[in-house]
């Protein structure tokens, strides 16, 4: 383990490619929590929470993968204790999402009150919004809305990086 | 790429406030048609049913019956395709259309039978700019109609037809017409009663 190291939040809605990320990033083998889903497009769902552990430059950064439905809102005061950061993953094909992830930004904002970024997942779906356009909706700046495919270790890196930097400046976090 | 949605997972107000930042044509698609905004400098420059264009009053009617449906939105350049501008802006679009289905929900259960039959009893001259289709309604009104007919003629979901009669009726412009089956030769009540027994229709 690293002498700095530090709790990120990974949230977003049902579907939208959390536990992939936490499995994409962690040098571990990721812990999952994973039940049989009763919604339709995936066969499992996170009922408590995703873990996974990674050494990522001077700091180890912990990842904290939460439940994707509403009803699991209590969960994330649970899980997300401690936090110092926040990922949401938001599907860009899937609006009906947005006020959803609007109410989970919220929440990390004013509530946890620690940076967060957004990323914009299913990207590669042929009707879907546009990262601009999210952080319109949002009224969110466009510099945290990114492109992150969960799948893909080096995007979901540089996400990871830009938020720990964030971390570091904003959040007054020592991590060096 | 054209920003899409079910408008009731995001709400019409919602939708109309989040396109109004750019120009470009906002398509409202429900089981009673397609209507087309083309919005420009945060106003909607003009409005289409289909292909008919509307005018302010019947865009903001037509827009309060709307529940669930899709919504797509093309960013671009508006200003050519309008023949007939009403030029409101979008953020009194949603106050007034909030205000109309606030109204209309509250008085849902005192709205008329869409089959009862109403006349003019007043002028309403006064009120036509106060009222969204008056002017259309009263030439109607003048001969006697119903909701159902109204919102056959102006275009009007049928609610919001039962809701203007209410409105209308509240005001003293018009009257149910009573006795309206007897005056188009149903008949006395003994006629009736006699055909009744004969096995006859009513």
């Amino acid at each position: 383990m690293k002498p700095h190291t530090l709790k990120i939040g990974v949230l977003g809605p049902y579907g939208a490619g959390k536990t992939t990320l936490v499995r994409t990033l962690s040098t571990i083998p990721a812990v999952s929590t994973e039940a049989p889903s009763s919604e339709g497009g995936k066969a499992t769902t996170t009922v408590a929470l995703d873990y996974g552990y990674l050494d990522f430059g001077s700091v180890g950064v912990h990842l904290f993968g939460t439940p994707g439905q509403a009803r699991f809102h209590d969960v994330l005061d649970v899980v997300l204790q401690g936090a110092l950061g926040a990922l949401i993953l938001v599907r860009a094909d899937r609006p009906s999402d947005l006020p959803r992830v609007r109410e989970l930004r919220d929440y990390v904002a004013s509530v946890l009150e620690v940076p967060y970024l957004l990323g914009a997942t299913h990207l590669d779906k042929e009707r879907r919004w546009e990262t601009a356009e999210i952080a319109l909706f949002l009224k969110e700046r466009e510099d945290r809305v990114l492109r992150l495919d969960p799948r893909d270790s080096g995007q979901a890196r540089r996400a990871l990086a830009r938020l720990v930097e964030l971390v570091c400046e904003e959040g007054g976090v020592r991590c060096r | 790429m054209a920003i899409f949605g079910r408008i009731e997972d995001l709400g019409l107000a919602e939708v109309l406030a989040f396109v109004a930042q750019r120009p470009g044509r906002l398509t409202l698609r429900d089981a009673s048609g397609t209507l087309s905004l083309l919005i420009g400098g945060g106003r909607v420059r003009c409005a289409f049913l289909g292909l008919d264009p509307l005018d302010a009053g019947s865009l903001i009617l037509r827009l309060a019956s709307i529940r669930d449906g899709e919504f797509e939105f093309a960013p671009g350049a508006t200003d050519d395709a309008c023949p007939r501008r009403i030029e409101i802006p979008v953020d009194r679009l949603i106050l007034e259309l909030t205000k109309l289905q606030d109204e209309l929900e509250h008085h849902r259960p005192r709205l008329p039978n869409p089959a009862i039959r109403f006349r003019l009893v007043r002028d309403p001259s006064a009120l036509t700019s106060a009222i969204p289709l008056l002017a259309q309604t009263a030439e109607l009104l003048e001969k006697g109609a119903n909701a159902r007919e109204l919102s056959e003629r102006l275009g009007l979901p049928l609610d919001q037809a039962r809701y203007l009669l209410f409105r209308l009726r509240l005001m003293g412009l018009v009257e149910e017409i009573r006795g309206a089956r007897r005056a188009q030769g149903a008949g006395s009540v003994l006629g009736r009663l006699l055909r009744a027994l004969a096995g006859g229709t009513r």
